[in-house]
């Protein structure tokens, strides 16, 4: 539905994107992921025809920006980072403008306002100037001005951005329910937004793409060692001493597939900390799950295990370590890190 | 065609929704009113004393001359004036909103969105006129005009003021600061008004050149009850110069 081919857009001779290529299949919901000021904006305008490419080509639903620039906005929403409205119009004239000039038949205008605005959950406020609404709704008219118009193509630049919690799962619920109609890609510097929403992810920093993968399998493969987390307390505070703890954790290390055991440092070991219970950080050598060998453990030794949970390297820290290692590679090597990169996928 | 509906509806809207077209309308009417009365008064004046003292005088008054020509002229005027209101905000305005954002990544011509707000603020300038027509109605139901002068007067101005507006379109299309859009569009349309100065005191062909390019040169005839098709094509020209000139202003946009 989109390829990406070597695009490069400049501002003046500064580049903003440099040599970006990927492609997005059909049904697809893509995260498109980095930092402030990465270059995921300046992507998305130029496949969404804002302003043309200064090098490379982008094929959006079959039609290249720059030659059938129009098609390509017949069949695109593109929902910018500030929703476009005007203050001054109420939901339903503005989404009337806009189903106007977005080609939407004439007949087919109030049914699809209808629709959208169910979708989009903005139904009570209809008739309230834009003004009047609230961050969360106007985010939502935003969101119901890109679909007005049933693209096969959905581009959301940041569109959770300013929105309370509540809302930002009613958003991410609703882009969810939009995938397999609409092909979705969206952008944003918020990680555990991609995890929850997007099927894939492509990373972009400095205006290059530094990962492209599957949710999963970027953590995976970024992830040496399985690592989980037990929260356990000792059966009895009578007699309190620190050998207990050091005690089962010495038991634990004897696990064999167990590589090393934390004990959470944060705070000190005596009888307070005692009566909380104690988390330990559980890394083993190999991918294998070794939770119930732990679990045995701690039960058989007469403690009470309350917690025991997978503790994954969050996109957080894999988008960290991609992006500082970037760093490093860039200032080496510049070029060839970066076609290394995006070969390695 | 369709799109272009969609922008006319969505400014008129905008207009008569915010207090620019009410407030705009009214000082329009009182400075219009204001000139009627005074130049009614004065011609009344006039007459009363040619009648008592001089039968000479009588002769030589002319509600045309005396009354129509001088309230179009301060119409002209007030045209100027208001101009930079109707207009300042079309373009600044939706570059600040980010609306920019919007109209170019839809199937929308830039050419169809500048007719769109022009034939807006057209429209807004029309109902300027409309409510005027109470000046003739009363002229002609207690004196003798004549019509057709009142007619291409009404034309001439409806002319002058497409002119401004496609001006001040073009002004406004250069930057998001509605303040600058607005001096810009006072400011060259009063040097373009002015040129008609500088045109009759310099000699010769430059002089010829510098009348021709003046607005308000154009307009005079139309005053005096004249349609030339040179005026008609002056105005035409103006017109279509700065809504291309604002239709590549807004595509250069895209590549900078």
């Amino acid at each position: 539905m989109i390829q990406v081919e070597n695009l490069t857009k400049n501002y003046g001779a500064k580049p903003a994107i440099q040599d970006v290529s990927f492609q997005v299949e059909k049904g697809e919901i893509v995260g498109f992921l980095g930092p402030n000021a990465a270059g995921k904006t300046t992507t998305m305008r130029v496949l969404s025809c804002f302003f043309p490419p200064s090098s490379g080509s982008a094929k959006v639903a079959g039609f290249d920006v720059f030659d059938d620039s129009k098609e390509v906005r017949r069949h695109v929403g593109y929902m910018p980072e500030n929703p476009p409205l005007y203050p001054d119009m109420t939901v339903d004239a503005y989404l009337r403008f806009v189903a106007q000039i977005r080609e939407v038949p004439f007949r087919q205008i109030s049914k699809r306002i209808r629709d959208i605005v169910e979708r989009v959950h903005i139904g009570e406020n209809r008739r309230l100037r834009i003004s009047k609404l609230s961050k969360g709704y106007k985010q939502r008219v935003g969101l119901a001005q890109a679909l007005i118009h049933n693209p096969q193509i959905l581009i959301l630049d940041e569109p959770t951005v300013g929105l309370d919690p509540k809302q930002i799962i009613e958003v991410r619920h609703l882009i969810k329910s939009l995938a397999g109609d609409h092909t979705i890609l969206l952008s944003t510097h918020i990680l555990p937004e991609v995890s929850m929403t997007c099927g894939r992810v492509i990373i972009i920093h400095n205006g290059h793409i530094v990962a492209k993968d599957s949710t999963e399998a970027l953590t995976v493969r970024l992830q040496g060692s399985e690592r989980f987390m037990m929260h356990i307390e000792e059966p009895s505070l009578g007699e309190y001493s620190v050998k207990n703890i050091e005690k089962i954790v010495g038991k634990l290390r004897k696990i064999p597939e167990i590589e090393s055991v934390e004990l959470d440092s944060s705070m000190p070991l005596d009888q307070e900390r005692a009566s909380v219970g104690h988390y330990l950080t559980i890394r083993s050598a190999e991918r294998e799950n070794i939770r119930h060998h732990a679990a045995k453990v701690v039960i058989e030794n007469g403690w009470r295990l309350y917690e025991i949970r997978p503790d994954r390297m969050s996109l957080e820290e894999v988008f960290l370590q991609l992006t500082t290692e970037e760093d490093i590679e860039t200032s080496e090597n510049f070029e060839g890190s970066e076609s290394e990169k995006e070969t390695s996928e | 065609m369709k799109k272009i509906y969609a922008v006319w509806e969505r400014e008129v809207n905008s207009y008569f929704t915010s207090p620019i077209a009410y407030v705009s309308i009214s000082v329009f009417l009182i400075l219009f009113g204001w000139f009627f009365y005074n130049s009614v008064i004065w011609y009344t004046q006039m007459s009363m004393q040619a009648m008592t003292s001089s039968p000479f005088l009588q002769g030589q008054l002319n509600i045309d001359r005396m009354v129509v020509r001088p309230i179009f002229s301060a119409t002209s005027i007030i045209v100027l004036i208001l101009t930079p209101a109707m207009t300042m905000r079309l373009f600044a305005e939706e570059r600040r909103l980010g609306a920019f954002e919007l109209i170019y990544t839809s199937p929308i011509d830039k050419l169809e969105w500048v007719l769109g707000k022009f034939a807006a603020a057209a429209t807004l300038f029309f109902a300027f006129l409309a409510l005027t027509v109470y000046v003739p109605f009363i002229l002609l139901t207690y004196g003798e005009p004549d019509l057709w002068a009142l007619l291409s007067s009404y034309l001439g101005v409806f002319l002058m003021g497409l002119a401004f507006i496609s001006f001040g379109l073009f002004a406004s299309s250069l930057t998001e600061n509605q303040i600058i859009a607005a001096v810009i569009t006072g400011g060259g349309l009063l040097f373009l008004w002015l040129l008609v100065l500088a045109g009759s005191v310099i000699e010769g062909a430059w002089g010829e050149v510098l009348l021709y390019i003046s607005v308000i040169e154009h307009f005079n005839d139309f005053n005096n009850g004249i349609i030339d098709s040179r005026h008609l094509i002056y105005y035409a020209t103006f017109i279509i110069f700065f809504l291309t000139a604002t239709v590549k202003v807004l595509d250069s946009q895209s590549w900078r």
